[in-house]
């Protein structure tokens, strides 16, 4: 009976799932004197409505710069040079916001900035300024896209800073984050993203930067946020720990690119690309206490260079010929599971416009 | 803030007697005293000296006693507000101070304020412009100010003034000003020959002041704040004006306390070639007379300018950073 209901629960809520976010080929690149860094090339992701997606991948994969694409708040000299960011404010079926193709200083981005989708960084110490106090940095984000009184503001914002779980908020709304621990500025920071009630939240390695003792906690607490809040959640990651407790999809990147994505279990379980596979032999495991740990050979190449072919078969222990003259394209290896390798396919990845990702 | 205000002032006390002490010991330094000079100069001249004469001179003035005993003399002195006599010009020191000290203010304020005001445009457009054919005009023209000798920007200066507009600078007054009350035309004249002089002794400061608010900017614009700024919707002027500007204004402002010494003994070679009324030419031949009334009462005075500079840099640093404000 039980196993009933909860199915029929699962069957509606999978029904009900839309897209809050959709990326179609987004590419981000920095142009310095040196050449051109692609940091972003053609990635297509999506986020569900209140689930949470996961992109995972080594440092330099571009997982940071997708995130900050999402806002254009990306460190100059970046931009966005192609590619559609798709945002349903409401449900799919309204007009989508293309974000991309709005100005970067302009009204509407920054209406939507702070409002709609929320950033919370991966370094609480230098993500919040050391010159004002938190409740001017978190009253400023309330003030900004909602018309509350300073009082009402203030009030608002211990509010929310009491719901991240700050002991003392109406004494800490006044303290400079020099005066806070790590961990509370995290919190803090989390606060400020949340206050106007965002339908979307980034999260860039929120906890990187943190003791691990404080991680688990700062997951907790916004795991229960989306719920309560109706969020949905992009958390980007390189720790795969991480992201199995806390996301629905998973999205695998690689130089730029998305490798592999699919749900949590396909990616943990039946996880396809070569890539993903030793990115999880790599997570140090007490069953394999004693034995050495399993690195993935080679480096991340050269940011100027990319590969003629697929961009891992340097470092794939699977690499066949062709894998280093073309580039394999996106293929399904199960329902909403796809994996971007020879292994599943003989296609190879078409021009720039085509549409095959997570739905 | 309060008990940070008063600990900063009180600090001044002890720091004003040590530079007391200092300044006595340097103008003591040189053998003999003013009145052995004037002895000498009137020997040389045939002028027949009784020695009685000179020891009543010496004991008037105290300087038969020991050095520690002529110092404490002369602070007692310049505690009940007499600053001593000048023994070249014939006056009380206090009385040719006051004519020329606030010229000497006047200049040194301007010029500051040129200089900040000047270099906080300058040096924000050249941090947000960064590598624009703006950035490079005025980082060339920085240089150049940095480069350039102040009394050669002076001679510079006056020649293009007379050639080009036909306007006589030097000294502070045109001639028919001289000697008037003050009038709205003196203030004006006043106003006009301030320009050269304050541009002449800004120069090489403005042009560093501008390299330090740059680098400072540039190193803060791409800050993880400035991104959370942006982020939450902040827009672009007020983003700059509230994050990374305040912060890259700190050691921006800190430096005000080693940059007004600066003005005022790079006044001093300005106010010969110009031939401005300021205590800079003063205190040269104070120095040269050995008249050690004069020339202790006035570096005393730039002292404690000087301090007054670095208590208004320290306060305004505790305005704009709070670390510093609840620290210690």
């Amino acid at each position: 009976m039980s196993f009933l209901r909860s199915a029929d629960v699962g069957y509606r809520r999978f029904l009900m799932t839309d897209r809050i976010l959709d990326i179609q080929n987004l590419k981000t690149y920095f142009h310095t004197q040196e050449g051109v860094i692609r940091a972003v090339d053609g990635v297509y992701l999506s986020v569900r409505r209140r689930k949470a997606l996961g992109i995972v991948g080594e440092s330099g994969c571009g997982k940071s710069i997708t995130s900050l694409s999402v806002l254009q708040v990306i460190p100059s000299p970046g931009r966005i040079v192609d590619g559609r960011v798709l945002f349903y404010p409401e449900a799919e079926s309204d007009r989508p916001v293309d974000l991309a193709q709005l100005k970067r200083h302009g009204r509407e981005l920054r209406r939507i900035r702070g409002k709609d989708i929320s950033l919370v960084f991966q370094e609480p110490m230098v993500a919040l300024s050391p010159v004002y106090t938190v409740g001017n940095q978190i009253i400023e984000a309330l003030r900004l896209h909602e018309p509350h009184s300073k009082r009402r503001a203030r009030e608002l914002a211990v509010e929310m800073l009491d719901k991240v779980g700050i002991p003392n908020p109406d004494v800490m709304v006044d303290r400079y984050t020099f005066e806070l621990s790590g961990g509370m500025r995290q919190r803090a920071l989390i606060a400020m993203a949340l206050v106007c009630g965002p339908k979307l939240l980034i999260a860039d390695e929120p906890t990187t930067a943190i003791d691990v003792t404080i991680q688990a906690q700062i997951l907790d607490l916004i795991r229960s946020l989306q719920t309560d809040m109706d969020m949905s959640v992009m958390l980007i990651t390189h720790d795969l720990g991480v992201i199995a407790e806390m996301v629905d999809d998973i999205v695998v990147m690689y130089l730029g690119k998305v490798v592999e994505s699919g749900s949590l279990h396909d990616i943990f379980d039946r996880a396809s690309h070569p890539y993903t596979v030793a990115l999880q032999r790599s997570i140090p495991r007490f069953q394999r206490r004693g034995q050495p740990l399993e690195v993935i050979r080679g480096n991340v190449p050269d940011p100027y260079t990319r590969p003629q072919g697929c961009e891992f078969a340097e470092r794939c222990p699977k690499a066949m010929n062709r894998c280093f003259q073309d580039k394999p394209a996106m293929a399904e290896v199960g329902d909403r599971h796809s994996a971007k390798c020879f292994l599943f396919t003989d296609e190879v990845e078409s021009a720039p416009g085509r549409e095959a990702n997570v739905r | 803030m309060a008990s940070y205000i008063v600990r900063r002032v009180l600090m001044m006390i002890p720091l004003l007697v040590l530079v007391s002490g200092v300044i006595f010991i340097v103008i003591q330094l040189p053998p003999g005293d003013y009145v052995s000079r004037h002895v000498a100069r009137l020997e040389m001249e045939g002028v027949v000296t009784h020695e009685a004469e000179i020891e009543a001179l010496k004991r008037r003035y105290g300087l038969d006693r020991p050095v520690h005993e002529q110092y404490l003399l002369w602070v007692r002195a310049m505690l009940r507000g007499d600053f001593g006599y000048s023994f070249a010009v014939r006056r009380p020191v206090l009385s040719v101070v006051a004519e020329r000290l606030p010229y000497s203010i006047i200049i040194s304020v301007a010029t500051l304020l040129f200089s900040w005001v000047v270099a906080f445009l300058v040096g924000t457009y050249t941090a947000t412009r960064q590598y624009s054919p703006g950035d490079y005009i005025a980082s060339f023209l920085g240089f150049l100010g940095l480069a350039t000798p102040n009394f050669m920007l002076a001679l510079i200066l006056m020649w293009i003034m007379y050639s080009v507009f036909g306007f006589t600078v030097g000294g502070l007054f045109s001639p028919e000003y001289q000697d008037a009350p003050w009038t709205m035309g003196r203030v004006l004249d006043l106003l006009k020959h301030l320009i050269i002089p304050v541009i002449v002794v800004g120069t090489a400061g403005t042009a560093g002041s501008i390299r330090i608010l740059r680098a400072n900017l540039l190193d803060e614009l791409n800050k993880p704040y400035v991104i959370t700024a942006e982020a939450k919707g902040v827009p672009p002027f007020r983003r700059l004006c509230k994050y990374p500007l305040r912060v890259a204004l700190i050691p921006f402002t800190s430096t005000v306390g080693w940059e007004l010494p600066n003005i005022v003994s790079g006044e001093t070679i300005t106010a010969v070639v110009l031939s401005l009324p300021t205590v800079g030419p003063m205190l040269l031949r104070a120095l040269v007379d050995q008249d050690m009334f004069l020339a202790g009462s006035l570096i005393l005075f730039l002292s404690l300018l000087t301090l007054v500079g670095t208590l208004v840099s320290d306060l305004l640093l505790a305005w704009l950073d709070p670390r510093i404000r609840y620290d210690r």
